[in-house]
């Protein structure tokens, strides 16, 4: 059974996977993990060419264009908004889109999002009529803020990128999805093993953007089909309903009519 | 850097007879997919025919790249 399909800036989508490009061992792994895993959204991003290789994205480009994904290039390595705004506007021209995913970073320790030059550079993108994907940290009041600022898409980190180290406050994970239920959320980063995605989807979340999780298992392809299944299954589980937890244990084979010896008061 | 010099992909280059970015860009040899960036500004590709390159210039060639 597959969960139902979502909505990203009005971009109709069945698999609620992103998944990045980077860190697979061969470029043929990269292109057989992405089609393992079905997602729809691939992440992308530039670089200048360096003097002497003046073709060299061009293999790269052909091979995402054979996907057919929706690309959504970042801007990683930005540490002010002066750059992520320039990394932006070439990400548009190059990839001929207006998506986004809007990294800053404060930090280059843990490469935390700044959240002041996050919020001050979502401003401007859209604005500039950009959709806006921030990658940010789960602060509540910060999520609140590009919410209101027209961001259609929030993706909080469940941890530092490329730790694995899964859901580490899944406390303000469920306060975002609480407290901002009409907003589209995708945990971007940290994600490890599929049950961390199972967690993320089950507790609300629209999507999971990950990467390292995939390139660097030892068979990136298998990887794959479990990070969609197990995300399929989270979200079908969040969909289902789950139960409330108790404190007191309840029988689930009913006691009426049983001898009465078996019956304990 | 002399007076007919550029700074192209952070090298510096002779501007010669190049007058605009179409023309720099036959005489570079640059395929592919990729965008021009002067002076840290996007040059749209229909502007490549006309749009001048001048000596002091910072001319970037930026192409696609795997990321997360």
């Amino acid at each position: 059974m597959k969960a139902s399909n979502w909505t990203v800036y009005g971009q109709e989508l069945s698999s609620r996977l992103f998944i990045g490009t980077a860190l697979y061992p061969s470029p043929k792994v990269m292109v057989d993990a992405i089609r393992a895993s079905k997602a729809e959204v691939i992440t992308v991003s530039l670089r200048r060419q360096s003097a002497n290789q003046s073709n060299s994205g061009e293999q790269f480009w052909q091979m995402i264009e054979d996907l057919n994904c929706h690309l959504l290039p970042n801007t990683a390595g930005c540490y002010s908004v002066k750059e992520a705004l320039k990394t932006a506007h070439m990400a548009r021209e190059l990839f001929d889109t207006d998506w986004v995913k809007l990294e800053v970073m404060g930090d280059s320790y843990n490469l935390q999002p700044d959240p002041f030059a996050l919020v001050e550079a979502t401003k401007i993108l859209i604005e500039d009529g950009f959709k806006v994907f921030p990658y940010t940290t789960d602060d509540l009041v910060l999520c609140q803020k590009l919410a209101e600022l027209g961001c259609e898409v929030l993706m909080p980190w469940g941890a530092p990128i490329g730790t694995g180290q899964g859901l580490l406050n899944p406390y303000a994970l469920k306060t975002l999805r609480e407290r901002l239920p009409e907003m589209t959320l995708l945990v971007d980063a940290g994600i490890g093993k599929p049950s961390d995605a199972v967690q993320a989807m089950e507790l609300g979340f629209d999507g999971i953007l990950l990467n390292t999780a995939v390139a660097e298992a030892l068979e990136p392809e298998t990887m794959a089909y479990a990070f969609a299944d197990a995300i399929n299954a989270g979200r079908l589980a969040y969909e289902a309903g789950i139960m409330p937890k108790r404190d007191n244990a309840k029988p689930s084979t009913p006691t009426l009519d049983q001898p009465i010896w078996q019956q304990h008061g | 850097m002399t007076s007919n010099q550029i700074q192209f992909n952070g090298e510096s280059v002779a501007l010669e007879s190049a007058k605009t970015v179409a023309d720099l860009l036959e005489k570079q040899s640059v395929t592919g997919r990729f965008i021009v960036v002067i002076n840290d500004e996007v040059v749209p590709k229909s502007n490549w025919q006309a749009h001048p390159v001048n000596a002091g210039d910072n001319i970037e060639i930026m192409s696609p790249i795997s990321g997360g």
